[in-house]
């Protein structure tokens, strides 16, 4: 055959938030990489909601920050707001959501894929991956595209999004596609399928986008989010020059459950259509409304995509009922009696893989240098796909180096905690980040984040040197803060200067300034934001030192906690054992300890369907395999029989 | 007669290669009678004739081959077929072997495995029927319902704090109704652990057998109660004034429930209990003042005197009521404090045993009829005595004749002291929870333990909602409670704990 071959390090599948910090990772660290897409002009094009973070998903672009990720950056530059989420609550759930400009989001994300040295665009379908050796042995040696050209690479990467074997659905109209408008991926699956990767079928589905002159804002309430917040940590705003725009809140209402109520069997989700499984936090309108049959409204967001577009996204509203019905229910609610649609809501349908055949650097156990990232694992939102990304392409490009793995553990970051979640438990609907998944919740936070990741970035190479000495710096300042907090006494007079709202009862003589902290019934943000302004330091870096001391015993008893666990759980599992020896697992634990192949005891507890009981019988026969321990050798040995006399 | 008991899959085998015409084709369950056979060079002695049964796999008690050999009752038999054994590859038993098979072979739970070293152990009836519960699996505790209700919490929690924009309009200026809201629920969750653990306490006491503790002035005829009780003559009986100088104890089994009785030096009237706090640092009534804190119940015996006239009436009675109000004080007027502390450690000891709601001490009252003439009639003396007894919280029992009628006598403190237990676990708080046996049966130490520990967890839980601390914290607090409910159903991650379950037992089982 006549075609093009090209030769790289990496070569990275799907140029969406996964591929694109995939690809950086890898260039970064000095790979020859190149980023295959289906439209080199729709680079991280924002499919959905146009906006950033939000509660846990803001914990994982903090620590891409940290580690020297690009969505945080890019994030930063195209904000036109930004709005802190739970700011009644404690600081460590506190999540940080950036509505963007999806065409400057895009715009920025095409601009540092372009200008990395080392990474290459280019535009194709890739159609088949190309593997060697057999077993233990298989390796992937590249992927061949639509045109039948070859490109050759230590490392693939796929992060193909909806875009694999994507089926689009808006009432009984079904067209392939990965979003509306464009093409879908379908020979990849088969091509997977031939390597026996098992594919199974996940469902989303997005809202619908409506013109700006057909909403009546005039009587709709706004929100204007938060002055000064950004991701960045270091303060600088002067990337960003975007005004900000307001989000409008409005709600459903009984005549719009009525229509939807009627047309439900027209519905691609109900109607039967569709095979996938789609997530439960994030349900279609369809959904809601038989599911929450006692609420008689749901809560909409209508949010501007950009300020170059007139295009607003209806958060709350996703669906796949036909477009007059769409029409005709979206009529009835407040602020959109006489809206006019631009893209309809649909629901889209896509390939992805159980997880469990991914190791914990991304790469699958069944082919060396294969990675897979982003929605093609299961998971769903933009901020879990470009953790992902980041760690396949910075683990293939340490493997290709010769490197040891970046290691992060659950117990220190929330990108850890999801990649432990998929490839330990497996999924039941797509993964989304939830704060709830740790069990650090109150260390691991968005606000530390660089206390936690920035050294091992720096370690690893993916965070500047100046940016570590910043950091050193920041942290010198914390803990003299912190040491401050404790020691110094509020006097009655700095109290009213500080908080004249009052709030606080009870006697708050000759109290420092960390027992106010940890009250339960302090005004948190505003007693912070005078504190910082009374000593003239960082307002961000006075709230990180009164939540230290605020969740410090708490977070001293879980790390004893993890200590012991690990001690009792790190029994090691040999890669050779086999449970169908044991005669007591249970058939389920069987069946999912012999696929998974857990390394330590640990990560066989976190097995969804391996029970305590399960892991009893383990430990115990893993201790009785030994040559020697508490359980008798010879009771292995010749006649396992046993005499008793009573 | 003994039995041997051989377990795993070389159980048959053996025993077909030792008996005269072993049959062909063993039926399971079915009693074979044989020769049991050695073979000695080349030609074979008998040993024994026994009757043996096989017990196929999975169906026996460790889940294997099970081949249990009932031999006459000799020492020799046995050591000379346990010998054969072990020279053809068996191996002798350790403790809990069996049953720890059982368990490998999912025989057993957990639960079940303990149950059958506490059947092993039981040394009433009471322990035996508890154990019992547990090993046919009649009994569940409903820790799942606890901790489904306190999931439904968690869960509203974990909402509040992952969705808020669903639920801060909701929140705003509600948040302390629904933290109120939060503590009612979780409060009840502890309310049913307090009582859980307040039967377990019984239970346990139960368990252990009653401690009734004899109080009454010199003379009043304790050990001679104590004689009737026990139907011998082992305390010292005289007409002498403190004879009882420390304390006797002596048990009995009545309805199956062990109950040990306490026979003190006692306390005495007023000026004599006020001599004896002088002289506490004599340990004898030291220890007779530290049993107060662990009796179960309090038997109060007093002798109606001989001479009583109706005019010195008034001055019994008043006589009467010092002592009762020295009983109930139950500690002398003057302790100093040594004796103080020695009392409060004893007393925070009980209280730590038996769990936070050890209530007060039933007293019974039994006016003793000394076989001597006397001019007012018992009945009108109980009719005075009563409002006495009552005001002061004492129960009127009955009154007694012990050496004129002892099996009365004897009956009627059995019958009240039973009847007043049964009582207590009726619940002096009006919770009207009586005593369960089931409750009991399902909480063994360990689960008590941990019970203790989600009682305190929730308690601080319920303080950080009362000072509203944010969700997150409540949450944690909540979580760490939660994963105590996986160690209640006995979901064990911890090796350490099935090892020292299984070395409890007995060798063999």
């Amino acid at each position: 055959m006549n075609s093009l071959r090209r030769s790289y390090d990496v070569l990275v599948v799907g140029a969406g938030h996964a591929g694109l910090e995939a690809a950086l990772a890898a260039a970064r660290q000095g790979m020859k990489t190149a980023l295959v897409t289906i439209n080199t002009d729709n680079i991280v094009y924002i499919s959905c909601n146009p906006s950033i973070g939000g509660l846990g998903k803001s914990h994982i672009v903090a620590e891409l920050h940290a580690l020297g990720g690009e969505m945080p950056r890019l994030a930063d530059k195209s904000a036109i707001q930004y709005k802190m989420l739970n700011q009644s609550k404690g600081l460590a759930v506190w999540s940080l959501r950036a509505q963007i400009d999806k065409h400057q989001y895009s715009r920025f994300a095409a601009e540092a894929a372009y200008t990395e040295d080392g990474l290459e665009l280019i535009q194709d379908c890739i159609e088949e991956l190309v593997m060697k050796g057999e077993g233990d042995k298989r390796h992937v040696v590249g992927a061949r595209g639509q045109r039948g050209n070859l490109y050759e690479a230590k490392a693939v990467v796929l992060a193909t999004g909806t875009f694999l074997g994507g089926k689009l659905y808006i009432g009984d109209h079904i067209q392939k596609g990965g979003r509306l408008g464009e093409l879908s991926a379908e020979k990849l699956s088969q091509s997977l399928m031939q390597f026996d990767f098992k594919l199974s079928k996940f469902k989303t589905g997005s809202p619908p986008r409506i013109h700006k002159n057909s909403i009546n804002f005039k009587i709709l309430e706004s929100e204007w989010g938060d002055t000064k917040r950004q991701y960045s940590f270091t303060g600088d705003t002067s990337l960003n020059k975007n005004p900000r725009l307001p989000c409008y809140i409005t709600h459903t209402n009984a005549k719009t459950h009525a229509i939807i109520k009627e047309n439900k069997d027209s519905s691609a989700l109900y109607a039967g259509k569709m095979k996938g499984r789609g997530p439960r936090y994030c349900l279609s309108i369809e959904d809601k409304i038989f599911r929450f049959e006692g609420r008689d409204r749901h809560q909409l967001y209508l949010e501007p995509e950009g300020l170059d577009t007139s295009q607003y996204y209806i958060n709350g509203l996703p669906s796949s009922l036909p477009e007059d019905v769409q029409y005709s229910f979206l009529r009835t609610i407040k602020g959109l009696e006489h809206v006019k649609i631009i893209k309809p809501a649909y629901a889209v349908e896509y390939d992805y893989l159980d997880p469990c055949h991914l190791r914990a650097s991304l790469e699958t156990k069944y082919c060396q240098g294969l990675y897979f990232a982003g929605q093609i694992n299961g998971s769903s939102g933009y901020e879990e796909a470009a953790g992902q990304g980041f760690i396949a392409g910075l683990q293939a490009a340490l493997k290709i180096k010769g490197k040891p793995e970046f290691s992060l553990h659950r117990k220190e970051s929330y990108i850890a905690v999801m990649i432990d979640d998929l490839t330990l438990k497996g999924i039941e609907e797509p993964y989304r980040m939830f704060t709830s998944r740790a069990e650090n919740r109150l260390f691991i936070r968005a606000d530390n984040a660089d206390r936690r990741l920035l050294a091992k970035g720096y370690h690893v190479g993916t965070v500047s040197c100046s940016c570590y000495k910043n950091f050193l710096k920041k942290e010198a300042e914390l803990l003299r803060l912190k040491e401050l907090f404790l020691q110094t006494k509020v006097s009655e007079e700095l109290l009213t200067q500080l908080y004249q709202d009052g709030g606080l009862t009870g006697n708050l003589k000759e109290k420092t300034f960390a027992y106010l902290f940890r009250r339960g019934d302090l005004d948190f943000l505003s007693f912070a934001q005078k504190t910082a302004k009374f000593f003239s330091v960082d307002e961000e870096l006075v709230m990180t030192a009164a939540a230290d001391i605020k969740y410090e015993g708490y977070v001293k008893r879980q790390q004893r906690r993890n200590y012991q666990q690990e001690k009792m759980l790190s029994h090691l599992i040999p890669e050779a054992f086999n449970y169908k020896d044991i005669s007591n697992l249970k058939k389920e634990a069987l069946e999912k300890l012999s696929k998974i192949k857990p390394k330590t005891l640990e990560q066989a507890a976190r097995i969804p369907g391996v029970t305590a009981s399960d892991l009893e019988v383990l430990l115990l026969n893993l201790k009785r395999s030994k040559p020697a321990g508490s359980f008798p050798s010879r009771a292995t040995q010749g006649n396992d029989s046993k005499i008793k006399k009573s | 007669m003994h039995v041997l008991r051989l377990s795993g899959p070389g159980s048959l085998p053996f025993i077909l290669g030792h008996v005269r015409k072993a049959p062909k084709k063993v039926q399971a369950r079915h009693f074979y009678y044989s020769i049991f056979l050695k073979k000695v060079a080349d030609s074979r002695s008998s040993i024994d004739t026994l009757l043996w049964v096989y017990f196929k796999a999975p169906h026996s008690y460790t889940g294997e081959d099970v081949v249990e050999l009932h031999i006459h009752g000799s020492l020799k038999i046995a050591d000379e077929l346990m010998k054969l054994a072990i020279a053809e590859g068996f191996l002798l038993a350790e403790a809990g072997e069996f049953t720890k098979r059982a368990y490998l072979k999912g025989k057993l739970s957990i639960t079940q495995a303990q149950a059958v070293d506490a059947l092993i152990r039981s040394n009433s009836e009471y322990a035996r029927r508890n154990a019992l519960h547990i090993l046919e699996q009649r009994a569940s505790l409903g820790f799942e319902d606890l901790q489904e209700a306190l999931l439904k919490v968690l869960a509203q929690l974990e909402t509040a704090i992952e969705f808020p924009e669903e639920d801060e309009a909701y929140l705003q200026g509600q948040r302390k109704k629904i933290y109120n809201n939060y503590a009612l629920s979780l409060s009840k969750i502890r309310e049913c652990f307090e009582s859980l653990l307040k039967n377990y306490a019984l239970g346990r006491t139960l368990e252990a057998g009653l401690q009734v503790l004899l109080v009454g002035p010199d003379n009043a005829g304790k050990s001679t109660l104590l004689n009737t009780i026990l139907h011998e003559e082992r305390s010292l009986v005289s007409a002498e004034s403190g004879t009882t100088r420390d304390y006797i104890c002596e048990s009995v089994v009545w309805d199956g429930l062990p109950i040990k009785f306490f026979d003190t030096a006692g306390i005495r009237d007023n000026s004599k209990a006020l001599e004896n706090s002088k002289a506490l640092e004599n340990q004898g009534i030291a220890k007779t003042f530290s049993l107060f804190s662990r009796a179960d119940s309090i038997l109060i015996l007093y002798a109606l005197d001989a001479n009583l006239e109706s005019d010195s009436l008034e001055t019994w009675l008043a006589k009467l009521k010092v002592f009762l109000e020295n009983v109930l004080s139950s500690k002398p007027p003057a302790m100093n404090k040594q004796a103080q502390d020695v009392f409060t450690d004893l007393e925070n000891k009980r209280v730590d045993m038996a769990g936070p709601n050890k209530q007060r001490l039933p007293y019974l009252f039994f006016l003793n009829k000394r076989d001597l003439p006397q001019k007012t009639s018992e009945n009108e003396i109980a009719k005075m005595i009563k409002p006495l007894l009552l005001d002061l919280g004492i129960q009127f029992s009955g009154t007694l004749s012990l050496l004129q009628e002892p099996l009365k006598s004897e009956a009627l403190v059995r019958e009240s002291l039973l009847a007043s237990l049964a009582l207590r676990g009726g619940d002096d708080d009006g919770g009207g929870q009586a005593y369960d046996e089931m409750a009991l049966a399902l909480l063994n130490e360990r689960q008590a333990y941990v019970c203790r520990k989600i009682v305190a967890m929730l308690s601080e839980v319920g303080v950080l909602l009362a000072e509203y601390q944010s969700e997150e914290l409540v949450v944690e607090e909540l979580r760490l409670a939660s994963d105590f409910f996986d160690e209640l159903n006995l979901k064990t991650d911890d090796e350490s704990v099935l090892d020292a379950l299984f070395k409890n037992f007995c060798i063999g089982k």
